[in-house]
């Protein structure tokens, strides 16, 4: 079982709340997908719809929220937006993200560290969504990160695991769990990132604006249930040469 | 009447109007929101006693779809 600051997991799916059709599709696809925690962000009341509460379909005691800070362009707008999100009963859980650059939305490590290490004297638990840099996952652990999350590829793009190689070394290295976040466009995707042996995948777009939302929840679960037991079983090594699967020898009758 | 200014909206209220009856009045739900008053984050709790003051600047925020 996954564990993340003290609390245990039984899914290693964590699943975000943006870009649904609807509230009804959301909370659907969310129940198919198993995942126990959900990312959350935080925004103005739009006084022309007051009454437009999506967050309310889902059941507190079965998700936890993840505030997340998106929208925040440097560390002290990541940390208000982070004491705003403690003070509305989001908890102590936080993730982290820090994204100046709207046009590729990564994000900007000094301000991730600074924020990190400010919060965590505050208490959050942080998960800081990351480039995925190792000595970057190695810095925020020692800031005292409660995981790491580098992404595959950038927020959104579907693009899936276009940084395997720092991948594999974060997750070589980390002593935190190491949550893959960001890019993951199919369940191949995050198949992938389990067989590498991430603790964790977390996905919004792929699964929010599939034809289907709540048939793409489950497949993703599938996924990250198959990738995490062919992790756990552990991969056959990869060679150069062909290896014949049949036997080479016996076969005297032919010749 | 007086002015204050919510979301960046201007409002007219009465004197002596509470955060909850302003909240009802907009149609918001309390316990969907929370309230940033002059940059200070109010406690639930004080929302049946906070009287607004004239010139107020208010935030609501609530937690919406994000990934």
């Amino acid at each position: 079982m996954l564990t993340i600051a003290g609390r245990t997991f039984r899914s290693r799916l964590f699943g975000g709340t943006g870009k649904f059709s609807s509230p009804k599709v959301m909370k659907e696809a969310l129940d198919a997908s198993g995942c126990e925690m959900v990312t959350v962000a935080l925004r103005r009341v739009d006084l022309a719809n007051p009454a437009d509460d999506i967050m309310s379909v889902l059941d507190r005691k079965k998700f936890l929220f993840l505030p997340n800070t998106s929208g925040a362009r440097d560390a002290a707008e990541a940390v208000r937006l982070a004491r705003l999100a403690r003070a509305a009963g989001g908890g102590e859980w936080l993730k982290l993200e820090v994204t100046p650059d709207p046009r590729t939305l990564l994000p900007d490590p000094i301000e991730t560290l600074k924020a990190t290490e400010i919060l965590v004297k505050e208490g959050f638990i942080v998960l800081p969504y990351m480039n995925a840099d190792p000595v970057l996952a190695l810095r925020l652990q020692d800031a005292g990160a409660a995981a790491v999350m580098p992404l595959g590829s950038p927020i959104g793009t579907n693009q899936g695991i276009l940084t395997a190689f720092q991948i594999a070394i974060i997750i070589e290295q980390a002593r935190v769990p190491v949550v893959v976040d960001a890019g993951l466009g199919a369940p191949s995707h995050a198949a992938q990132a389990m067989e590498m042996g991430a603790d964790a995948v977390l996905v919004n777009t792929a699964i929010a604006v599939a034809g289907d939302p709540v048939r793409m929840a489950r497949a993703f679960a599938l996924a990250v249930e198959a990738g995490r037991e062919a992790y756990e079983a552990g991969l056959g090594e990869r060679r150069e040469d062909a290896a014949a699967s049949s036997p080479e020898t016996g076969l005297d009758f032919l010749r | 009447m007086m002015q204050i200014v919510c979301n960046d909206e201007k409002k007219e209220i009465r004197p002596e109007t509470t955060l909850i009856a302003f909240l009802s009045e907009l149609g918001v739900k309390p316990d969907t929101v929370f309230v940033e008053c002059n940059g200070v984050i109010i406690k639930r709790d004080e929302y049946e006693t906070l009287v607004l003051p004239e010139g107020a600047r208010l935030e609501l925020i609530r937690f919406v779809g994000g990934g």
